[in-house]
């Protein structure tokens, strides 16, 4: 007969948990008060929040997964939330991504930037840079940034030079950051003279380290 | 000089460039960027 592994206090009509920890499980913690016996409930989500956030370093904020983008406008690829008080001061926000054209006309160059905002639009969005330009037949580029915030600005690499890494010196573009709020990193890709070219942010992972 | 605003942020500006029919960008004299659409200049440029 084996023994079944119970979270917390033993309950008539609970199913047992022989699992790993799921983000809907119950953690019941029992304290006598006055006599009687007073439960508290924890989830599976407080406590795998607190693993990812607490001991885990760099902790993954989101990822992206872009859409591919024709036309000659300036037009959004892909989207990463950071989460309002996600973000701490001292923290560095890592930005690393794969761009990809997947078809190219050999007419011009593509333009691949990336800005924030507190809503999911370029109405407004703060332009933190771009990404290596791509023209002929140039089709794949892998892009990292690392952005340290401090009390009240994120201190990003030269927003004026379009570079695929920050692998080099630059001078320093300093922007502010209401880490209270909810703020949007929003990638972009325009085609300057082939609207038939199609290219997207692949695939973007956004990092803190703390 | 000019100004905008845009949720409820009001930006001054002296030179922009711009992106396409949509969105120029305006270099702010707080020295940031910010992708502002056309129309709410309302022609001013």
């Amino acid at each position: 007969m084996s023994i079944p592994n119970w979270w917390g206090d033993w309950r008539p009509g609970l199913t047992p948990h022989t699992g790993n920890l799921q983000s809907t499980d119950l953690i019941e913690c029992t304290q006598i008060v006055g006599g009687q016996p007073v439960n508290t409930a924890i989830t599976g989500q407080q406590i795998i929040d607190a693993a990812s956030g607490g001991s885990s370093n760099p902790s993954t904020i989101g990822n992206g997964y872009g859409l591919g983008v024709n036309g000659l406008a300036n037009t959004i690829s892909a989207t990463v939330l950071i989460p309002a008080n996600s973000i701490a001061t001292t923290n560095t926000i890592y930005i690393k991504a794969f761009i990809d054209r997947t078809n190219v006309s050999g007419a011009g160059s593509t333009t691949f930037r990336f800005y924030i905002n507190t809503t999911n639009s370029l109405t407004g969005a703060t332009f933190l840079g771009s990404a290596g330009i791509m023209s002929t037949s140039v089709r794949f580029q892998r892009f990292e940034r690392n952005i340290y915030v401090d009390l009240t600005n994120m201190n990003c690499f030269n927003t004026g030079t379009s570079s695929p890494t920050d692998y080099t010196t630059s001078a320093i573009s300093l922007i502010p950051l209401n880490k209270t709020v909810d703020n949007y990193l929003i990638f972009t890709v325009q085609h300057s003279s082939s609207a038939t070219d199609i290219a997207a942010w692949k695939r973007i992972t956004v990092q803190k380290y703390a | 000089m000019h100004s905008v605003t845009v949720n409820d942020i009001t930006y001054t500006f002296t030179e922009w460039e711009e992106i396409d029919e949509i969105y120029i960008h305006i270099f702010t004299t707080e020295g940031t960027t910010i992708c502002i659409p056309k129309d709410l200049l309302d022609g001013t440029i």
